[in-house]
């Protein structure tokens, strides 16, 4: 808990009602409250400026979905919440495009733009995910196969910045190149850079056809190649593979394939699928637990890691993974495997030691890079989740130095310690 | 306007107007593409051009050496979308840089007397090669080139085997057509043509002849006076359309037919070199595929069983926008299989005399040429054009490409005229 | 500076060092002639360490240095503004790797965006971006612009394709950003340094997504009373739900002058507008779409629809579109193409607009646009030595700019800031917005030597006034 000079500041800066002091939480194992709940923009805005003059740094919360990633934070003391920043507050239906308040789940704003004829091309695991929370973690679900990366459907941003100012990028328009593509740049970074706002979004159209197809081979490298055979197709909007080592009667080996977009194309996916794998209908259900399964540990409190290499090499990776008993989910089609291992007891380094050793070796069969997305706090001790910046480190740290000099937000939490 | 006074600054200022300095022509043009630099490209040449006349860059020494940098191919104003006559200000500008005096030395010399002097004069041409038809024969050739410094020995490679006397006779001032009468038209047979390639010239005319039309070729004709042109020698160049203009007139005929693009392309131009004294023949001038793709082929044609490459000479098709014509006749021959290679319409860097006086840039554009070649790797390469035909032939040898080098009007006569058809202009001679 | 000229003789070979005053005069502008400024040198490197040691060079005596592709940017993006050095990547043009397998590339930033996509071709891949330059533009000159092209619609601009850069930062040293796979850790900085019109520091290197050839393409073109019902028929495509890989109009006046010129394409003079639509994908799928845009069409008003049967009549359709930009060259010496983007929505109100501004300046302007994403060209035809005319150009383009941003759009969809439009930021963005731009900038450049006086607004003008009409700028050569 902060002092009391400093929590009788807040309350006179944001109002009481909105520093909950009842409300805290433990983020890695640093205890952090109140919890800051400004109502609107602007007293977030007011928020950050009275967190610089009492120099306090605090963790940024949407709805709490993924605040296990990163590296534990280093100094703050409190939790800022965008909670109530909620509201879709503009849709065009003619264009596809939208803008909502960062606070406002994800399935609000599908809600709403369903009917709309279209959709929202965000769908990360965590069913209480905001809009502000998926973009500063670049959160991605399984259809990010069909969707692209959450950049790409981002416009423009309301950031606010760790003094407090409030700004502005990108625009409402799908075509844009005024300035600097600042968008960018905030998606994806924890919030150490600023505090998103609100975003313009560009949405989907919502296809006339969707068809749901699982495969459940039984070796791994029909399972792999089935589901990057699938997603080459060209309506495949997801094609995800699941491999449980735990044999409870649940097969092995799953591949769900999902196909989205006109009558015509979908029919002809779906025959291919069923007569060149051996697809059948999958039930309603099957991409959520997909997508649960991406954002889960095993036993709940183990590790998970995501490997980003190439599509290519999905099987060298999932093979060498499988053989070191991992969890496996994974978008081959995207180069993604996520792996993850239960731990046995209360700390023990040698099993983080050994999951890291294996997921490195598939790492570097690869091609690509590791990231240790949840994990309880010991095991993150002494390493970056993010692995090494390399040459990129310098350039962050000036970044982060430019825009939050005080260190105010999400502070040690991101790639590089940032 | 202000800077550099004169009529052809004038002309080459106004016709700049045009180029809105977009840049499409940059991939089209071989020394940008061999040097990557802005002033080696055509947006680049027009923006100096521009610059002298305005008087922001003097007529110097960087002009001068980019004007003849330049191929003069013209594939850029195929890919200008502005329609820049890029061809007609490069000649103004490199006739300015005569009169400048700022191509000086042994080399211009030499050139200025082997246009001048030999080229224009049929008699002298014919004496200068019957001479050099002797030295190969006592391959004295060999022995001075062995004993020359490199430079001279790499230009021997250019030099084709001149062709026996009995190719290089002169055809008769009027062949008869065969069969059914179907027109009268002039021949042009060019200077060069007729010493090393006359069985091309003869092919020619037994091919129109073959198909019904009376081939008149007047005794007096000369050089077109494209290198003269492309040299900077305006008033010569004139002077040599001039007197073509004169001879075809009396000849009578309203079309002449051409079988070298670039003299094709250079009479072409003698409405703008001559004005009203020119425009007939300009008017009048026609490449021979495109007048037999219009006229249509008389049958039958034998067979001919090869795979061959049209590469297309850059005064065809950027010159005369002629592509299309003789790529339809080649099909028209039973069993010839036309196959497509990289880049047709590029140049292949002999550009006239450019291939002695650029002989590096010359041999690059000539490396890309050869590499998409010999990736198609044809058993024929066909090109309408003298300079085009020597250049391909001994960059193919050299290149140890297997294919055979001809003129496409050669391979319409082989397939009127080998199964023992016999040839009109034989039958007169 | 002859010790700068020698240091440079010595890196790039003085082949590749150009000083001459003929040779630095082609280098004063791009494709955009009204901002000119001649550099003191321009190199020509052909690999990163020459780039990295030239760079160094500038740095100790103290002069800026301009990266520049094949020069067609439209925004004055590559003009040497304070002189300097312009560091040329045209020899820096090949392809290092294509991976067919994983459907990417890896290119140095001279390669021609054509010849990418003609190389990736016989893999069943291309290269999405497709500016209209796209014969000569390079992939270098696409990514400092985030390029796009009528293809965008449905396949995205330069940044949704750039997986990976090369980067020799303002102080020399090298950085690899980004990865193969897309999906890295930390800041997005390839997103960051795609469009940032080379002020971040020199690109070396570009790895880049290649996507595949469809299956099927089919091209439409449909002939319309006006330009509000070409515009309506567009809004009807993009709300049944259907993606098409391009949907161009372009506006009467052009019409008349693509008709009148060379580029004639048989179209109507009495159309008031034409509109393009490119689908493709499966081609299971494509009938069902041709037959509902005709549908739609014909429903918006259209007098004819008409489906090209061949790739010969597909490339007369596009000739009609890329024929404009020739034609309305053709009008006058010089041509303004102007680049804004609105929502689609307000298109034909923005357009009457224009028009209008057009008809009151008393110039000869036309429209063509990517009417699938707001984003509008239009074209003036001028002579910029007649001062007033130039004024009145250059007056009319502001009036556009506040037109568009007015209808909730920006200032540039295509071309970027560059030079150009550095004091029209203040429409779009405020002072803070700017500040946080410039602390991107500052963590790459914090002296400000990589391709200066480009983005923010010149400190010579305060946001709100319109900059004065500009003749071209004479920079006097200091050898």
């Amino acid at each position: 808990m902060i002092p009391l000079p400093a929590l009788r500041a807040l309350r006179e800066a944001l109002g009481p009602g909105c520093v909950r002091e009842d409300e805290g939480t433990r983020v890695d194992g640093e205890p952090l409250a109140p919890t800051l709940r400004p109502a609107d923009a602007e007293a977030l805005a007011g928020a950050l400026r009275a967190l610089g003059r009492l120099s306090l740094a605090c963790v940024i919360q949407g709805g709490g979905s993924r605040l296990e990633l990163g590296n534990p934070p280093r100094g703050a003391s409190l939790l800022l919440s965008t909670a109530s920043l909620t509201g879709v507050d503009a849709f065009d239906a003619s264009e596809g495009v939208c803008h909502a308040r960062a606070g406002t789940p994800l399935a609000a704003i599908e809600a709403l733009v369903e009917p709309g004829g279209w959709q929202l091309p965000l769908d990360p695991p965590g069913r209480s995910s905001t809009l502000g929370g998926a973009l500063a973690a670049a959160a991605f679900g399984p259809r990010a196969q069909g969707f692209g990366r959450p950049r790409d459907c981002v416009l423009g941003l309301e950031v606010a910045l760790a003094d407090g100012s409030r700004t502005r990028c990108g625009g409402r328009v799908v075509k844009n190149v005024t300035g600097y593509d600042l968008n960018k740049l905030y998606t994806g970074s924890l919030g150490t850079l600023g505090v998103i706002e609100g975003a313009w979004l560009r949405l989907r159209p919502r296809p006339a056809r969707v068809a749901l197809l699982e495969i459940a081979p039984d070796r791994l490298a029909v399972a792999c190649d089935g589901a990057l055979a699938a997603a080459r197709r060209p309506s495949a909007r997801a094609a995800s593979l699941h491999a449980a080592q735990k044999r409870t009667g649940e097969r092995p080996f799953t591949v769900v394939v999902e196909l989205a977009g006109d009558e015509a194309s979908v029919e002809r996916d779906a025959a291919w699928c069923e007569s060149e794998l051996g697809a059948t209908p999958a039930p309603a259900s099957a991409l959520e637990r997909v997508r649960e399964r991406q954002g889960s540990t095993p036993g709940g409190g183990g590790l998970r890691f995501r490997i980003a290499g190439l599509p290519s090499q999905s099987q060298a990776m999932l093979t060498s993974l499988w053989d070191s008993g991992a969890e496996l989910l994974a978008h081959p089609g995207l180069g993604l495997v996520y792996a993850g291992f239960a731990l046995p007891g209360p700390e023990d380094p040698a099993a983080v030691d050994a999951a890291f050793r294996c997921t490195a070796g598939a790492a570097a069969a690869g091609g690509g890079g590791l990231v240790l997305e949840s994990a309880p706090a010991w095991a993150k001790r002494g390493r970056d989740v993010f692995g090494d910046l390399a040459g990129a480190l310098p350039l962050a740290r000036e970044l982060k130095r430019r825009f939050d000099p005080a260190g105010l937000l999400n502070p040690g939490r991101f790639a590089g310690y940032l | 306007m202000t800077g550099v006074a004169g009529s052809r600054w004038e002309t080459i200022f106004e016709k700049s107007l045009d180029c809105v300095h977009c840049g499409l022509c940059l991939q089209s043009c071989p020394t940008y593409r061999e040097t990557g630099r802005e002033i080696s490209s055509p947006r680049g040449r027009v923006y100096l051009m521009r610059g002298v006349a305005e008087g922001r860059i003097p007529l110097a020494e960087a002009v001068a050496e980019e004007a003849y940098l330049c191929l003069g191919c013209r594939a850029c104003e195929t890919a200008c979308p502005s329609g820049v006559e890029f061809g007609a200000m490069l000649e103004l500008t490199r006739a300015e840089v005569e009169d400048a005096g700022l191509r000086r030395g042994p080399a211009r010399a030499l050139e200025r007397l082997a246009l001048r002097g030999v080229l224009a004069h049929p008699r002298r041409l014919r004496g200068l090669f019957d001479l050099l038809a002797l030295a190969q024969w006592l391959r004295l050739d060999r022995l001075a080139l062995a004993l020359a410094p490199r430079a001279v020995r790499e230009l021997g490679t250019l030099l084709p085997r001149v062709p026996a006397r009995s190719e290089r006779r002169r055809l008769p001032e009027r062949i008869p057509p065969v069969g059914q009468r179907r027109g009268r038209v002039g021949f042009f047979v060019g200077c060069v043509m007729p010493e090393l390639f006359g069985r091309t010239n003869a092919d020619t005319v037994d091919v129109l002849a073959h198909n019904g039309f009376e081939v008149v070729i007047p005794r007096e004709q000369g050089c077109c006076g494209a290198l003269h042109a492309h040299g900077g020698d305006e008033a010569f160049a004139h002077a040599l359309a001039r007197r073509n203009a004169e001879v075809f007139a009396r000849a009578g005929v309203s079309e002449i037919v051409v079988n070298s693009a670039g003299c094709g392309a250079a009479m072409r131009d003698a409405a703008r070199w001559l004005g009203a004294a020119g425009e007939a023949l300009a008017a009048g001038v026609i490449d021979v595929s495109a007048f037999l793709a219009r006229e249509g082929l008389r049958g039958p044609l034998g067979r001919i069983h090869a795979r061959v490459c049209y590469d297309d000479p850059c005064h065809l098709v950027h010159g005369q926008k002629i592509s299309d014509a003789p790529r339809r006749l080649l099909e028209q021959i039973p069993g010839l299989a036309l196959i497509p290679h990289d880049d047709p319409t590029s140049c292949c860097g002999a550009a006239g005399i450019y291939n002695l006086t650029h002989r590096a840039m010359s041999q690059a554009v000539l490396a890309r040429k050869l590499s998409a070649l010999a990736a198609a790797d044809p058993d024929l390469i066909a090109t309408g054009n003298p300079g085009c035909l020597m250049q391909l032939r001994s960059g193919a040898a050299r290149a140890g490409l297997r294919a055979e080098v001809v003129h496409p009007v050669e391979l319409l006569a082989r397939a009127y005229f080998s199964s023992g058809v016999s040839r009109p202009s034989r039958r007169i001679l | 500076m002859s010790g700068l000229v020698e240091r440079l003789r010595g890196i790039v070979g003085a082949d590749a060092c150009l000083v001459r005053p003929e040779e630095l005069l082609v280098y004063e502008c791009d494709g955009l002639t009204l901002h000119r400024a001649q550099p003191t040198a321009v190199v020509l490197p052909r690999a990163r360490d020459q780039v990295c040691r030239v760079v160094r060079a500038c740095r100790e005596f103290g002069v800026p240095f301009v990266p520049r592709g094949a020069g067609t940017g439209l925004s004055g993006g590559a003009v040497a503004q304070r002189g300097g050095v312009v560091i040329e990547c045209s020899r820096m043009d090949r392809i290092i790797g294509l991976y067919p397998m994983d459907r990417y590339a890896v290119v140095e930033p001279g390669v021609v965006n054509a010849e990418l996509s003609k190389a990736a071709a016989p893999h069943g891949l291309f290269y999405a971006p497709d500016p209209s330059s796209q014969l000569v533009c390079t992939i270098g000159g696409n990514v400092a612009e985030n390029a796009g092209g009528p293809h965008t619609l449905k396949y995205g601009t330069t940044t949704q394709h750039v997986l990976g850069l090369e980067l020799v930062l303002p102080d020399a040293e090298v950085v690899q950003l980004g990865s193969r796979s897309g999906f890295g850790s930390g800041y997005d900085l390839v997103g960051a340094v795609v469009g940032s019109e080379g002020t971040l520091g020199i690109v070396t290197q570009v790895t880049v997504r290649l996507e595949p050839i469809p299956e099927r393409v089919e091209t439409l073109l449909a002939i319309f009373p006006d330009v509000v019902s070409a515009c309506r028929a567009v809004g009807g495509v993009i709300e049944a739900g259907l993606v098409p890989a391009a949907l161009e109009i372009v506006d009467q006046r052009t019409i008349a002058a693509v008709e009148a010129s060379v580029y004639a394409a048989g179209l109507p003079l009495d159309a008031g507008a034409v509109l393009l639509v490119e689908v493709d994908g499966p081609e299971c799928a494509l009938p069902a779409q041709v037959l509902r845009i005709r549908e739609i069409a014909a429903a918006s008003g259209a007098s004819r629809v008409e489906v090209a049967r061949d790739a010969a009549e597909r490339q007369r359709f596009w000739r009609a579109r890329k024929g404009a930009f020739g034609a309305m060259g053709r009008l006058a010496p010089d041509l303004y193409v102007h680049d804004a983007v609105v929502p689609r929505a307000r298109l034909p109100e923005v357009l009457a607009s224009i028009l209008a501004i057009g008809d009151r300046h008393g110039l000869r302007l036309s429209n063509v646009f990517h009417a699938g994403d707001g984003n509008l060209h239009p074209n003036i035809s001028f002579d910029r030595r007649d001062p007033d005319e130039l004024a009145r150009v250059l007056a009319a383009g502001s009036e556009i700019l506040e037109v568009c941003v007015a209808a909730g759009g920006v200032i540039t969809g295509e071309h970027g800031i560059g030079s150009e439009k550095r004091d029209f930021m203040g429409l779009v963005f405020g002072e803070a917005d700017l500040d946080a731009m410039k602390r991107l900038r500052a963590s790459f450049d914090p002296d400000g030597v990589c391709n200066p006086e480009k983005i923010f607004p010149s400190t010579r003008f305060c946001a709100e006034s319109n900059p004065k009409a500009r003749g071209y700028e004479r920079v006097p050569f200091e050898p």
